[in-house]
């Protein structure tokens, strides 16, 4: 800066920086330290006086809670009544005072989720003695969303039914977590609330909101749920999907045309929605839809459009998904297109790659270990345990079983519905019999140890050895000689069918065969059809094949000739006849299924 | 050279350095308040109700959780046997053995009675090959589904779990960490919460387990640290999650989910393409991606953070694995950053761009790089005689004040949050932690990041080298 | 009949307390256990004649005292498990271990007093 250059230096000169002021800053943030410092200690000790006090008017609420909890008018003696006033007394006394009314408010909700039964039925009545439900009725008008919220929070779990007028205007409220409380408490509160819910709302209805309303009410007690599909026309996009899930949910299979329509919803997830609905409830009038909007979805669309064919499609489908398996890109939606295929004619794209080709030798010494192992019973402790919990538990079901069987046909229940079905069902069937299996179910099991497909095969090994120790516990001892004679002779006629399917195996009949191999919601859908005018059944076959030729096919798919005309089209002999034993089904095994 | 000329340019030094500091001042004490107010709000939200009521729900989404394993044939039965007992009803674990050298694969099978299943596989798979996916034969593990491949890295791993997994979403996590039951219901509550926006990811705080009694799976008793190196990481793990990443949750501007407990919409984790197999930093990296895919494609979005407690893992005890650590994460964080240099002051990208990005250039990177050279200068200038001492020593007290702050700042929002550290002793230690770290644990840090920084910039082999078993060289 | 003492183990001092005044109304002699130690501890010195028992409690669970009372102390007491989650396998193990009854929370007091005195009559036939 002695420089002659003096000028041109002050012009780039660096501005002076104020030590002062780096030493300012240095003071004022060690005294924040030390006001930090404190707080950490102050608050701290905060704390612990908080909980001390709490806990110390817990304890002397607490006993008095019990008291009036477990009072009976009628039993209680003069002293005891005496008492009871006096403890009253005590603690309106107590309640004056608002931290007491805090405790004791969280002593009743806490009290809530341990109780059930008529206890709990006195605890929301001693909440509304203490005048509680004013109290929180009060911060109903906080300005503050927390106090606003737990306040509908406490009425909701104390069931202050007469409330519902005020929390429920709340639906529409701009705070996010008092609106989401009203919606939850207007729905618990009472069993219309659903439906002012869904016809109110103006907000979206978060995923999580979703849930907790749908939670809340699969426990309200008998619930009668209204028709949810009055609201796939509301204009709130997230009334129709919560409706949609509703409607999975309570199974309520009306307003098919709407579900239908909303195949085509701009939404992806009411969409997908709408696919999960008409798979599960078969509407099968839809696969033109799902087949016209298929291209257009992203890949879980794709999917679940897939999926839904795979469970009801027809031959007619094979085309379309065919074209996707060649067309598609994506491997997973291709893959699908395979298996929705073969779900519908099994068999008929079989796997190429990476396929072992086993000897005759191999072969036979599969069959050898089969052998083998049947005589092995190897149960461990555990699953005889199971077994023997779930039978003695079950003893009602097994006597039920027994006389449906001495009402039905010599044969287990299970045989007549296993040819018919999809490989998916029969091993669900086949699990299915060990829980509710009995010998008759084992010898049948006997018999699909020799059946074509090696899952079955297995799986049948599997269960029949657990079903043999199971019906040994039952009945102390089988006769192991008597059953393998019963046990040859149902081989016998288990090789006449199958030598019968085997020559039927080249023959075109055999497609349509394989169609009406369907899941275990279609083959009970058969049977409903059947089994109340079981004489008139082969008329209407006769009468829809004739007709058959006469309708276009646009018509009969507009006009719903749909599955009993396809599946029921054509029958051959054998196939009558499996038709015949369905006549004799009894009724009651439906309900077995499902229990 | 001229005095003068010399003396202007050391002026403007001492400028440049002024600014940095008040900028940094400004920058945490706004994060602080942020994070206070995210905190408040976060707290008031969740103090009623009952989360483990809808676990059942037949509207909960379904998760998948992958644990990627490496050489863990200790521990790997036991921290399974904890992932199977979160609360949750419709979840799969799914331990990816990357070709492990040890018995890992054989202690999973027989433990869990694990039996090959026949999967069809994509031909056109990105990962490594397959050798077998396992199932249990016993129904009380059905939840278990166990990979074994060939090795390829902590992000191959996690990728093949995202691949076969059919779930909406998918949770990469640690084997070593410990999940609390209630994990998953947080996380569910996260991603299913937000209307306005798709959560395409949720993260959580990473709390320290050392000296913390765990018994049978479950935490029993939450103890500090005995372990000075694992002390000063809890004040470090403390003040970056319970004030950093709070403050940019609470923006939305979150750049970050720790690779031992992230979450992710599995369909968006596999458009952006899974994990960057190239980078030590994967777990940052993933977030940038996916982050950015969304703003390319004009998709809302957002991340969320779960301030509770639910994820304790361990900290490294010993200084070398912690240097090992620290370089690597500094190697992430500039791989990362390289890549994504196009988000760098971008307006396209909101505050991503103009607010998170630049934070984890100039504090994150920048800043130990700064310090560490201008720690040599300033011995440099003593010698030289040309040290402006008074400026020095004001600046480094206020900024030595400032950390404190802060970091009691730190302590006094987890007394006042959790306060899982009851012991006053327990408070008094780590605040005599707070004192002494910029002396200690700081600069090891700081060399770690150099180290890790001069490693990649100019030795880019060995850096490359360390990939295959990142992740994974933790101390337990 | 003299009093009937049982063992209350339940880690919620608020249930604990509300089942213990009922209990005492119907009869019972009762003593109330927090945690798994400190059952240990009382049935060192005391034998019961019923107990009820959490399964969720700090140290020991209800089935590991479960199992402590049927294999270490070979008592032929009834045992009835109290238990949040309706968790089908923490069922199974109970029985399994040995206990007679169980009941998910949340309990109705009544039905306890009911299930209480089923299992006393039991015994004695």
């Amino acid at each position: 800066m002695k420089l002659p250059t003096l000028n041109i230096y002050s012009l780039v000169k660096a501005p002076l920086i104020h030590q002062d002021l780096i030493w300012d800053l240095t003071f004022l943030f060690g005294g924040l330290s030390v006001v930090y410092f404190s707080c950490i200690f102050y608050y701290k000790s905060k704390l612990k006086k908080h909980n001390v006090d709490k806990a110390k008017r817990k304890k002397e609420l607490t006993p008095l809670v019990s008291e009036f909890l477990f009072y009976n008018e009628k039993e209680g003696s003069l002293p005891e009544k005496n008492s009871y006033i006096n403890k009253k007394i005590e603690i309106r006394e107590l309640l004056k005072n608002h931290k007491n009314k805090a405790v004791l408010t969280e002593i009743l909700l806490d009290l809530k989720i341990d109780v059930s039964g008529e206890t709990r039925l006195v605890l929301f009545k001693l909440y509304r003695d203490l005048h509680l439900d004013e109290y929180a009725f009060e911060c109903l008008h906080s300005f503050k969303w927390v106090k606003v919220a737990r306040g509908m929070f406490q009425l909701t779990q104390m069931q202050a039914t007469e409330y519902y007028g005020f929390i429920s205007k709340f639906i529409n409220d701009r705070r996010p977590v008092v609106r989401e409380q009203a919606e939850i408490s207007t729905v618990t509160l009472l069993h219309e609330g659903i439906s002012y819910f869904l016809d109110n709302t103006k907000y979206k209805i978060s995923e999580w909101q979703q849930l907790k309303i749908l939670e809340v009410l699969t426990n309200l007690e008998n619930f009668d749920p209204p028709r949810f599909y009055k609201w796939l026309t509301s204009k709130n996009k997230y009334v129709v999907l919560f409706s949609l899930r509703l409607i999975k949910h309570y199974d309520q299979n009306d307003g098919e045309k709407s579900i239908i329509t909303l195949v085509k919803h701009k939404d992806a997830q009411i969409k997908k929605e709408a696919i999960h609905c008409i798979k599960k409830f078969n509407f099968t009038n839809s696969r033109k839809q799902l087949k016209a909007v298929f291209w257009k979805n992203k890949v879980d669309v794709k999917i679940a459009i897939l999926d839904t064919l795979a469970e009801f499609g027809f031959e007619e489908d094979i085309a379309f998904l065919e074209t996707v398996e060649n067309k598609e890109s994506n491997f997973l939606v291709k893959s699908k297109a395979i298996s929705s295929i073969n779900s519908i004619l099994p068999g008929t794209v079989v796997p190429t790659e990476n396929i072992e080709v086993l000897t005759p030798e191999e072969n036979s010494s599969i069959k050898v270990n089969i052998k083998e192992e049947t005589l092995k019973v190897d149960l461990t402790e555990e699953e005889e345990e199971i077994i023997e919990h779930i039978l003695t538990e079950r003893e009602v079901g097994i006597i039920d079983d027994n006389s449906i069987q001495t009402k039905g046909s010599k044969s287990s229940v299970f045989e007549s519905l296993f040819n018919f079905c999809d490989l998916e069902t029969k091993l669900f069937m086949i699990d299915q019999m060990v829980e509710i299996g009995s010998k008759k179910e084992a010898l049948f099991l006997q018999t699909l140890i020799d059946h074509g497909n090696k899952a079955v095969r297995k799986r049948a090994l599997q269960v029949k050895l657990q079903l043999e120790k199971s019906v040994d516990l039952l009945e102390n001892g089988i006769d192991y000689e008597q059953n393998e004679t019963t046990a040859k002779k149902e081989d016998v006629e288990v090789k006449i069918v199958e030598n019968v399917n085997v020559l039927l195996r080249d023959n075109e009949i055999q497609v349509i065969h394989n169609t009406q191999l369907k899941s275990l919601e279609f083959c009970f859908l058969k049977e409903e059809v059947v089994v109340p005018k079981p004489f008139d059944i082969l008329e209407v076959e006769f009468h829809m094949d004739t007709l058959k030729p006469f309708i276009s096919k646009e018509r009969q798919e507009t006009e719903g000739f749909n599955n009993v005309v396809e599946a029921n089209g054509g029958l051959t002999k054998d196939e009558r006849n499996f038709f015949n034993k369905y006549l004799e089904f009894p009724n009651s095994s439906k309900d077995k299924f499902n229990g | 050279m001229d005095n003068g000329v010399f003396n202007i340019i050391l002026d403007y030094i001492n400028i440049v350095f002024f600014v940095f500091t008040v900028v940094l001042f400004t920058f945490f004490t706004l994060m602080g308040y942020l994070s206070t107010r995210n905190s408040l709000h976060y707290k008031d939200k969740n103090s009623f109700g009952d989360l483990s009521k809808v676990m059942a729900s037949p509207l909960a989404p379904s998760i998948t959780i992958i644990a990627p394993a490496y050489n863990e044939e200790m521990t790997i039965v036991e921290n399974i046997r904890s992932l199977l007992s979160l609360k949750y009803v419709d979840y799969e674990v799914m331990v990816v053995n990357d070709g492990s050298k040890d018995d890992t694969m054989q202690k999973m099978i027989d433990a869990y009675d694990l039996e090959k299943i026949e999967q069809r596989i994509d031909p056109n798979w990105k990962s490594k090959p397959i050798r077998g996916i396992y199932k249990s034969k016993h129904r009380s593990f059905a939840k278990l589904t166990v990979i074994d491949k060939e090795n390829g890295g902590k992000s191959d791993a996690l990728n093949t779990g995202m691949y076969l997994s059919t779930n909406q979403y998918v949770g990469c996590i640690d084997v070593d960490c410990l999940l609390l039951p209630d994990a998953l219901l947080h996380v569910v509550k996260s991603f299913y919460q937000q209307t306005e926006k798709r959560v395409i990811a949720v993260g959580g705080v990473i709390r320290v387990a050392n000296s913390c009694v765990i018994n049978g799976g479950a935490l029993e008793q939450i103890n500090l640290p005995e372990n000075l190196l694992a002390k000063f990481q809890l004040l470090e793990y403390t003040r970056s999650f319970l004030l950093g990443r709070m403050a940019f949750g609470w923006l939305d501007s979150l750049l970050i989910i720790s690779g031992a407990f992230g979450f992710f919409d599995r369909e968006i984790a596999l458009a952006v393409g899974g994990y960057d197999t190239n980078t030590v930093g994967e777990d940052m990296e993933i977030i940038f991606r996916m982050r950015r895919y969304m703003v390319e494609n004009k998709l809302p979005h957002t991340i969320e953070y779960i301030p509770d407690p639910l994820c304790w893992t361990e900290v490294p005890e010993s200084r070398k694995i912690l240097i090992n650590q620290r370089d690597r994460w500094s190697r992430g964080n500039l791989e990362t950053l390289y890549t994504h240099k196009e988000m760098f002051f971008n307006p396209k990208y909101g505050r991503l761009g103009l607010l998170s990005y630049p934070y984890w250039f100039f504090y994150e990177w920048l800043a130990p790089l700064l310090e560490f050279f201008g720690f040599f200068s300033i011995i440099l200038f003593y010698y030289l005689g040309i040290i402006n001492l008074p400026f020095f020593i004001a600046i480094t007290s206020v900024i030595y004040m400032y950390s404190i702050m802060f970091s009691l700042y730190a302590i006094l929002w987890e007394v006042f949050s959790y306060n899982q550290y009851n012991k006053t002793t327990d408070i008094l230690k780590l605040i005599g932690c707070a004192l002494i770290e910029p002396f200690i644990f700081h600069p090891i840090v700081v060399f770690a990041a150099v180290r890790g920084n001069y490693k990649k910039l100019f030795k880019i082999k060995s850096g490359w080298g360390t990939i295959t078993r990142k992740g994974f060289a933790k101390a337990t | 009949m003299s009093t009937i003492k049982l063992l209350l183990a339940e880690d919620d001092e608020l249930l604990a307390s509300l089942l213990n005044f009922r209990l005492k109304k119907g009869g019972f002699d009762v003593a109330i256990c927090t945690d798994g130690k400190k059952i240990k501890e009382y049935l060192k010195d005391n034998t019961p004649d019923i107990i009820v028992s959490d399964i969720m409690m700090p140290y020991f669970s209800g089935l590991e005292i479960t199992d402590y009372v049927r294999n270490t102390l070979k008592l032929d007491i009834p045992i009835i498990i109290l238990s949040s989650a309706g968790n089908e396998e923490n069922i199974l193990n109970a029985f399994k271990l040995g206990a007679n009854d169980f009941l998910s929370k949340p309990v109705s007091p009544a039905e306890l007093i009911l299930r209480l005195k089923k299992e006393l009559t039991n015994k004695v036939i």
